[in-house]
């Protein structure tokens, strides 16, 4: 019987938890070390993580990643606290070790005639976004950035100081009164300019108003889904979303990110 | 593990006419057509691969959500999702082939909604050498029409297994539903048939509501229960069908670890197969099968067939 998994399987990963932060009551960012992922993760992309060892929660979890430090081998993930599994999480501690599968997915893909893009974050999907506009801020490209990031409670957006030292604009929405702009960040789309490409992540209601605008105002926009999730490889088909020309498309293997004007969001 | 204790241990194991290289196998609709996995781990390293289930058409599958997680469990309403027949030759086979030509058991899962659909898939199956068995997909519980009905009625049941029985020299091999009074009664049933093994057990049909929304959590109400939940009752329906037929059986519900995997050996498995498992740890069944040989080793056990039906009542 052969000893040795082929060294060409490199999904699967063991690393640790190196450090751990708390940016807000319910939100927490985790810096892992797996130099793996590290060095080739990309913005939009996931990784799928397991919990515990046990089967309380069963099923991996997938996370987003925040960014990437190829130098030292590591990337963060963030996660709001919405369940069983990332209560667990909130738990975890510098040293404690982690098993993902990743990177996995489809990333974010800005080609080189977009010079003017908009993002348009709602709640913990500022994170892809995130990591796009700290790329694209280091690839000195000359892309302006306008990062729009909406939430329900001004608590619930962090992380400013970053965005702001990458973007051209940053502009927090809220719906209570913490900042200028007080409701939903799509109440703002008559001010979001004229921008080449448009690039989102939040919650489907969200993304379906983010569509509905795109359309109208003939914006191409791509966004990073989420969905619940079984294998991430691909193999199970439970993490499906409908798109209007090909039918069910996998999130975790066609996407996360897609052209959002081809998935039916439902009414 | 040594080389040397490496070869101390036969895994291999007879399923009627069939000897799998070793007893571990993986579910149908868990590992998609053996390619999905490729880099996790090296497929080629299993006694047998269960493909997604086929149809003569593609099927799109059920709506989202079709999946979520449960205490020691999930449920999953698929829908069959699967590319066809013919797209299964144009871009599936080949791997199939070459995981085939690695000592790899193929089994192909038919999903068809009539006997004549079966029989259909089986024609077009005959023509390759990458597949060597077929299982009857008569349990899955997430289509309206077909599936169930041929596991839960025993006049279709039959007719099913006597036609497809005919058609080939490939072994039949028929997935119980646990959704009867008595699966052993039905696993005597496909034996008396002509069935060649059993595969038990299918998922349960099962639900889940989100108390929030005060909606189902799945779209289409209802879906298959699997992972550990599952497992004692599995085992169970495994024990009781293995006393009352002579045709072997392939374990599967809620295994997750070497010491699973056992267990249903001892109540009379000749194989097993890891199905949710793969989804938590890709890895399973790699060391399910290390798991395996080293409770062999422990144990003095020269052939891991001398645990089939080992269980000292």
């Amino acid at each position: 019987m052969p000893t040795a998994t082929p060294a060409q399987h490199t999904l699967h990963h063991t690393g640790s938890i190196v450090e751990v932060q708390q940016l807000a009551p319910l939100i927490w960012a985790h810096r892992c070390h797996i130099p793996e992922i590290a060095a080739s993760v990309h913005p939009g992309q996931f990784v799928h993580m397991r919990i515990t060892e046990g089967s309380a929660p069963l099923l991996r979890r997938p996370f987003s990643v925040l960014d990437a430090n190829p130098r030292d081998g590591t990337f963060r993930i963030l996660f709001k606290v919405v369940g069983v599994g990332t209560q667990i999480m909130t738990g975890f501690r510098a040293g404690d070790p982690v098993d993902m599968l990743g990177p996995l997915g489809s990333a974010f893909n800005v080609p080189r005639a977009n010079k003017r893009l908009l993002m348009i974050a709602g709640g913990i999907g500022m994170v892809p976004l995130y990591f796009l506009a700290k790329k694209l801020f280091e690839s000195r490209r000359g892309i302006e950035v306008d990062y729009w990031f909406g939430a329900r409670d001004a608590e619930e957006i962090y992380l400013l100081d970053d965005l702001r030292q990458w973007c051209n604009t940053v502009v927090p929405v809220s719906e209570d009164a913490g900042f200028e702009k007080r409701g939903r960040v799509t109440d703002f789309a008559n001010e979001w300019g004229s921008p080449n490409l448009v690039l989102t992540c939040g919650p489907t209601a969200m993304l379906r108003e983010v569509q509905r605008i795109t359309r109208d105002m003939n914006f191409p926009v791509y966004g990073a889904l989420e969905s619940f999730m079984g294998c991430g490889l691909g193999a199970c088909l439970g993490c499906v979303l409908n798109t209007t020309d090909a039918g069910y498309e996998r999130v975790c293997t066609e996407g996360p990110v897609f052209d959002l004007h081809r998935l039916e969001l439902g009414p | 593990m040594t080389a040397a204790a490496a070869t101390c241990v036969d895994l291999s194991v007879k399923l009627g006419s069939l000897r799998l290289k070793n007893p571990v196998t993986v579910a149908s609709g868990t590992f998609g057509y053996g390619t999905e996995y490729a880099h996790v781990f090296d497929s080629t390293l299993l006694g047998g691969v269960f493909l997604k289930a086929l149809t003569m058409n593609p099927r799109p599958g059920n709506p989202p959500n079709r999946i979520c997680e449960t205490s020691s469990g999930m449920l999953n309403s698929i829908g069959l999702q699967n590319v066809g027949i013919d797209r299964f030759f144009s871009e599936k086979e080949p791997n199939c082939q070459r995981i085939a030509s690695a000592g790899v058991t193929i089994f192909a899962n038919l999903a068809g909604q009539t006997i004549e659909e079966f029989e259909q898939l089986i024609d077009h199956l005959e023509t390759t050498t990458a597949v060597h068995a077929y299982e009857l997909n008569v349990s899955c519980p997430n289509v309206n029409k077909g599936g169930c009905q041929f596991g839960q009625d025993q006049t279709l049941l039959r007719e099913l297994v006597i036609a497809t029985r005919k058609l080939t020299q490939r072994p039949i091999i028929v997935k119980l539903s646990p959704q009867v009074t008595d699966i052993a009664a039905m696993g005597v049933l496909c034996e008396r048939a002509g069935a060649d093994a059993l595969s038990l057990i299918n998922t349960f049909p099962a639900m889940a509501i989100d108390a929030q929304s005060r909606r189902p959590v799945l779209n289409t109400i209802a879906g298959g229960l699997s992972g550990p939940a599952i497992k004692p009752i599995a085992l169970r329906m495994v024990y009781q069908t293995a006393q009352a037929v002579s045709i072997p059986i392939i374990g599967m519900g809620g295994i997750m670890n070497a010491t699973d995997a056992i267990e249903f050996l001892l109540a009379g498995a000749s194989a097993i197969s890891s199905g949710t498992a793969n989804f938590v740890n890709p890895n399973a069944p790699v060391e399910i099968l290390r798991g395996l040989e080293a409770y062999c080793i422990e144990h003095c056990v020269d052939r891991v067939e001398q645990l089939i039906g080992g269980l000292q009542v």
